[in-house]
């Protein structure tokens, strides 16, 4: 699974490269991002710009990354979220859980 | 499902992760070409892959070389899925609610979101099992435009 990654001060920006996060690479992206809190970093923004499908796989590896992150004292936000990944947040209710932003620059601002 | 049927196909797939994907994008292919609208085919796009995710990973325990069918027909009432598999059977639709305590890290849910999905998004869901095969239908309504 191709992600970018940007620091921004102490930020780290993850924006995925795929379109669809599902059953087929959620395995790997969940590995990527427990990879970059066990680096250090502890303060993450999921910029979902480029997602414009997710099936509760996907939403499974974001929700244990969140839990990791979480423990050990840091912070995981997401952004950028197009209308098929709200709708999914709203139906599973995790939008009462994740902070959701609608850019980048708003969600890093967040954390800094 | 009442009403004409606009198309009605059947597809096979193999039982991998890398079929479901290309189920789902079949599927919204399909129904938008027949201008279905968008937010609701995006959801049924889900509804489908949480069905057939759950026939690769529970029917067949992730094992490749297993047929998976799908029937599909559209009409000017909505869409009709129906998943056939040959595996392990289901027992019965017993959908777990999603209960979690927001402030509560260890309650989040890591998994069982599928049927919940499922049972959300669709207006009609039932399984049965059928000499060796057991059937998932799923039926959204839905109206082109």
């Amino acid at each position: 699974m191709n992600l970018q990654e940007k620091s921004i001060g102490n930020v780290l920006v993850v924006t995925p490269q795929e379109n669809r996060i599902d059953a087929l690479v959620a395995t790997d992206f969940k590995g990527r991002l427990v990879d970059l809190i066990n680096q250090g970093h502890g303060k993450i923004v999921l910029n979902m710009n480029h997602v414009d499908f997710m099936d509760s796989s996907g939403l499974t590896a974001i929700i244990s990354t969140f839990k990791t992150v979480s423990s050990t004292g840091g912070e995981l936000v997401v952004c950028s979220l197009g209308s098929g990944l709200v709708s999914l947040f709203k139906l599973t209710k995790l939008d009462k859980v994740f902070q959701v932003f609608p850019s980048e620059d708003l969600a890093c601002k967040a954390l800094e | 499902m009442s009403g004409q049927p606009l198309a009605s196909l059947r597809m096979i797939i193999d039982s991998r992760f890398e079929c479901v994907r290309l189920a789902g994008v079949a599927l919204q292919a399909m129904a938008e070409s027949l201008c279905y609208p968008r937010p609701e085919v995006r959801d049924m796009q889900l509804a489908v892959v949480e069905a057939l995710n759950n026939a690769v990973k529970h029917a067949y325990r992730e094992e490749p070389g297993h047929e998976i069918t799908i029937d599909w027909a559209f009409s000017p009432q909505g869409v009709e899925v129906v998943i056939g598999d040959t595996g392990l059977t289901m027992n019965g639709l017993k959908v777990k609610q999603l209960e979690f305590d927001p402030d509560d890290l260890n309650s989040l849910p890591e998994g069982g979101m599928g049927l919940f999905l499922i049972r959300q998004i669709v207006d009609e869901m039932d399984y049965c099992t059928f000499k060796t095969e057991n059937r998932m239908r799923l039926f959204k309504k839905m109206k082109p435009v």
